[in-house]
């Protein structure tokens, strides 16, 4: 140094270090109160040239001769060289010296490393002479790229001087570009390392996609390319605009912050911000919210939106260096380009414009660059991309809602091509935000769990992508049920539209999917879409979270839940359509959404709903609205009777089948008989129809294995022949069969005494009192003779594939009385249980229909017992 | 203190969730499991193509409580998970020679 200094009085280490600690410490302070995070590393630099200062004066005062070793100097490398000093960032020094004077260094040297160590800064350091450094640093690019930052910072400039000057030459021997191309070819592989993506659960603010290090790369290939030695000059050289230069800086500037506070937080250097970070990051930054989750995600997306911007900027710099030129003109000169397209040309495989005047003279010529990248699936050019995002303003509401515009834009989803890569590409320059501007809401929007790793906006990119991939036929198939779905459906254009927005309401917290089926309608307008094609795009948006849900939380063994759902889905188009978009969703969400566990259940629920659906009982518009409208029917009809929650407990557990054979009338009167439950064991009600030949019967009971059997041995031992019945068991265990019966004999059914006695053998049957064998055997005998043997020969079918729920037994066989006590009875002693049957008498010949299961609530399985029960009740019936 | 295992149905995962935490039980590992039991998985037809579906889908739940509630919490898990039909699961208690808080190095049962 000068003899100013040496004229001080020597100082002490313990001065030197009070001074550093001191420095620290205002450093902190500083931090704390809001510095700036490109000043708080200038500030740390400077801080260190200080205490290296003194640091060298020390040893200078200390020596014999009060002089410096011949040609020594020191220099600042690397992060420290740049003056990018984070709190804990390690020191990087190179010490230069002429040839010949190699030796005594090290006492030197040891003067200023050791207290450095000492109080506790990591520091690395070369010693060298100036030909060295460069011959070392040809072997090795990060040494390269740390000189090319060598800061002067104490001793001999001459010898500083000569190395710049080694370094000058040596890059000028035609060696820029290979370097500059290694730069970018290790920034790829970096990125690669660390999740190839901006958006990652944890970002790391140094090496990964948009950290520091991106920022690095442009800088050195600017270094190199064109000697620049401040950031000033990077708009000198229009490398950025003074609009970007702005937006670069202040970027730099919030990621330089958050290094800084991460490094304080820890104490130490660290460059991750982990998850755990994160909060304690939003808080110390000052981000409020009304809870902890809403700040950490405001400051997430302030940092992706950051981050973003360094490696879009950084990545166009790199670009700019390695092209020349930023023009095409400059370019080519006097060649002209060989077109791809009437105005666009390729510039190293990417897609670049030969006029950049075009979008000016034709808005519309914008659809073109997209078209062209649809039918060839290159990259766009960083100009291009620059064209684009800087004039955005021509993307208008007359743009927007144009013919010309939305055929455009469509075409992308209905004919096949590079779908993925053009979203990406309008994603980047800014173009989706503008044609469609409810994507400006989630842009960076991240949901703050460990489960969703990106933005909404890159989330719903990659669900499109995923439905790509997915009708590119792999083989083996890796999804074979899904591969084959997204050939069968008849719209995947309007599917794969749909992925791209499913999202959108999520700007405005939950519930997202009611915000975003609004959002759908208004965007499928605005496109001109039909009003079919509308309607299933708002019922994609709407239902997609219903069918993970369900799958994963609902029992997909109940019959009624699958029907109720595939009242919901309509038709079989939707439902392949509503599956392949949840297949996209999760596995678009993150690593861990969508697993092969969780594609039984989805799976599992769209077969079981499929099947319903094409069998189509009960499941058009008309039946739901007919049951909506029973329901307030008896709602009305039972008001005073009962109260309105226990009115509607009843409704839900209603079966849908029930729906479709009572109306409103009969359903409120058995709802009023089931009360009666309190207190009787059974409750009856009948209704004679003199002018149809037959009297119904309705009986309420607590539903218990063998009831139906009891039921129709009661009757028949009260002489009344079963003419057909529907049985049905609701919700709630309990069980609602309607007779309709013929008298056997001339008495009336609601005669005081027949009725009584049917009530009370009923009633002593429930109750255990009587067995039905007893009642029966009391009856007169006579009547089994009176029927002749008839001409239908007895037949039982059991389909087990008809329902997914249950075993269908079908049995055809001549009518008779007390027939049907005996097939129940004989079911109940196979130990199978009776949900649902069908009973009907077509002149004298039986078709009945029963829907069955075993003991423990499933199908029965298994060829011997299917074929026993077709046995047994043969057996049975050709008694 | 034991540790208390039990495979249960996906859907019933909520009820049971909720179950232990009225009886004070206040942390738990759940893991997506698949597998079977007398219930043998089954069949599903699509256009008939067969989807065979041998390890079935399942939850399972693990909590280590100390021996005086093992009993309760039990009852507390077969009672939520409960459906009466095949498939419901089933619970293992199998004893836990020692437990400790990561954090705070503590011990036994204050550590659960």
């Amino acid at each position: 140094m000068d003899m100013q200094a040496l004229d001080q009085a020597i100082e002490s280490l313990e001065d030197i270090e009070r001074f550093f600690r001191k420095g620290q410490e205002w450093l902190k302070k500083q931090h704390e109160e809001g510095m700036p995070g490109g000043e708080l590393c200038k500030s740390r630099s400077a801080l260190m040239d200080g205490v290296l200062g003194r640091l060298w004066n020390r040893a200078l005062v200390l020596r014999e001769d009060r002089k410096s070793p011949s040609g020594l100097s020191l220099q600042a490398v690397g992060g420290y060289g740049r003056e990018e000093l984070s709190p804990f960032s390690d020191i990087d020094l190179l010490f230069l010296h002429l040839p010949g004077n190699g030796k005594d260094l090290k006492e030197w040297t040891q003067a200023l490393l050791h207290p450095l160590w000492d109080w506790g800064l990591t520091v690395g350091y070369t010693v060298q002479t100036p030909k060295d450094s460069w011959r070392a640093s040809q072997k090795d690019l990060d040494l390269l790229l740390s000189f090319l930052d060598a800061r002067w910072v104490a001793g001999d400039r001459g010898t500083y001087l000569r190395f710049k000057e080694e370094f000058s030459r040596g890059l000028k021997s035609g060696k820029e570009k290979e370097v500059i191309l290694k730069i970018q070819q290790g920034a790829l592989s970096r990125h690669k390392k660390f999740g190839d993506s901006v958006f990652v659960l944890e970002p790391e603010v140094k090496e990964g996609k948009g950290g520091l290090r991106d920022y690095h790369a442009a800088f050195w290939a600017a270094e190199i390319k064109y000697h620049i030695r401040s950031t000033q000059e990077i708009t000198d050289y229009s490398l950025l605009s003074e609009r970007e230069w702005e937006t670069y800086s202040r970027a730099l500037g919030f990621l330089w912050r958050v290094r800084n506070q991460l490094h304080y937080a820890h104490g130490r250097r660290e460059d991750r911000l982990s998850f755990e970070d994160q909060e304690a990051m939003a808080r110390a930054l000052g981000y409020k919210g009304e809870d902890a989750f809403r700040s950490t995600e405001s400051f997430l997306k302030d940092y992706f939106n950051q981050a973003l911007q360094v490696h879009h900027l950084s990545w166009n710099m790199l670009e700019k260096c390695l092209n020349e030129a930023a023009s095409s003109a400059r370019i080519w000169g006097h060649k002209k380009p060989p077109e791809i397209a009437p105005g666009f040309f390729l510039y190293r495989g990417r897609l670049a414009l030969s006029d950049p005047s075009t979008f000016d003279r034709n808005p519309f010529s914008l659809w073109r660059s997209f078209e062209i990248i649809h039918r060839h699936g290159m990259e766009m050019s960083a100009t291009l991309k620059e064209a684009i995002s800087q004039r955005l303003d021509l993307v208008s509401e007359r743009f927007r809602i144009a013919q010309e515009s939305t055929r455009a834009f469509l075409s992308f989803f209905e004919q096949s091509g590079h779908l993925y890569q053009v979203l990406e590409e309008m994603h980047e320059t800014g173009f989706l935000r503008r044609f469609i501007p409810e994507f400006d809401r989630v842009h960076c929007h991240i949901q703050y769990d460990r489960y969703h790793l990106y933005p909404v906006d890159v989330h719903s990119l990659y669900a499109v992508q995923e439905l790509e991939n997915l009708e590119k036929k792999s083989s083996p198939p890796t999804w074979p049920l899904l591969e084959e779905l997204t050939k069968e459906i008849k719209d995947p254009g309007l599917l794969k539209l749909a992925a791209l927005i499913h999202d959108l309401g999520k700007a405005d917290g939950s519930p997202h999917a009611l915000l975003g089926e609004k959002i759908a309608e208004s965007i499928g307008t605005r496109l001109g879409l039909s009003i079919e094609r509308i309607d299933i795009l708002r019922f994609l948006v709407r239902e997609h979270l219903a069918f993970a849900e369900i799958a994963q939380r609902r029992d997909l063994n109940d019959e009624n839940l699958i029907f109720r759902f595939a009242q919901t889905m309509r038709d079989g188009e939707r439902l392949k359509m509503l599956y392949l978009l949840v297949f996209a969703d999760l596995r678009a969400v993150g690593p861990s959404a969508w697993t092969a566990w969780k594609d039984s259940l989805l799976r599992e629920l769209f077969i079981k709903t499929m099947h319903l659906l094409e069998k189509g009982e009960g499941l058009k518009k008309e039946d739901q609205e007919r049951v909506i409208g029973i329901q307030r029917e008896v709602m009305e009809l039972l008001r005073g009777q009962v109260l309105p929650p226990k009115i509607s407990d009843y409704l839900v557990n209603i079966p849908s089948r029930h729906y479709q054979v009572h109306d409103a009338r009969a359903i409120g009167r058995q709802i009023l008989m089931a009360e009666r439950l309190a207190d009787q064991v059974v409750v009856l009600d009948a209704e004679e129809k003199p002018e149809e030949g037959y009297d119904e019967i309705t009986v309420v009971a607590r539903d218990e294995p063998g009831l139906f059997a009891k039921f129709c041995g009661a009757m028949t031992a009260n002489l009344l022949n079963i003419l057909s019945a529907q049985i049905s068991t609701w919700e709630n265990g309990i069980a609602v069969d309607q007779f309709r019966v013929q008298s056997l004999i001339e008495e009336g059914l609601l005669q005081p005494r027949r009725w009584n006695k049917l009530q009370e053998d009923l009633k002593k049957v429930l109750e255990g009192k009587v067995a039905v064998t007893t009642l029966l055997q009391e009856m007169v005998p006579p009547l089994f003779h009176r029927y002749s043997p008839s001409r239908f020969t007895t037949r039982v079918e059991v389909d087990n594939s008809a329902s997914d729920f249950y075993t269908v037994v079908e049995v055809f066989t001549p009518d008779r009385p007390g027939l049907l006590y005996q097939i129940a009875h004989k079911i109940f002693e196979m130990g199978l249980n009776l949900w649902m049957a069908r009973i009907s008498t077509k002149v004298d010949q039986v078709v009945d229909v029963f829907y069955i299961q075993d003991l423990s609530g499933e199908k029965v399985e298994g060829e011997e017992k299917i074929s026993m029960i077709k046995r047994e009740l043969l057996e049975e019936l050709e008694r | 203190m034991k540790k208390v295992e039990a495979i249960i149905k996906p859907f019933k995962l909520d009820e049971v969730k909720t179950a232990l935490s009225a009886v004070a039980v206040q942390g738990m590992t759940v893991t997506e499991v698949r597998g079977f039991g007398r219930q043998k998985g089954h069949k599903e037809v699509y256009r008939g193509a067969e989807y065979v579906v041998e390890l079935v889908p399942k939850i399972k739940i693990e909590v280590v409580v100390p021996d005086q509630t093992v009993t309760r919490v039990v009852e507390t898990i077969a009672k939520a998970a409960k459906t009466g039909k095949i498939g419901d699961g089933k619970i293992f208690v199998s004893p836990v020679e020692e437990a400790i808080r990561i954090r705070t190095s503590e011990r036994g049962e204050g550590a659960l």
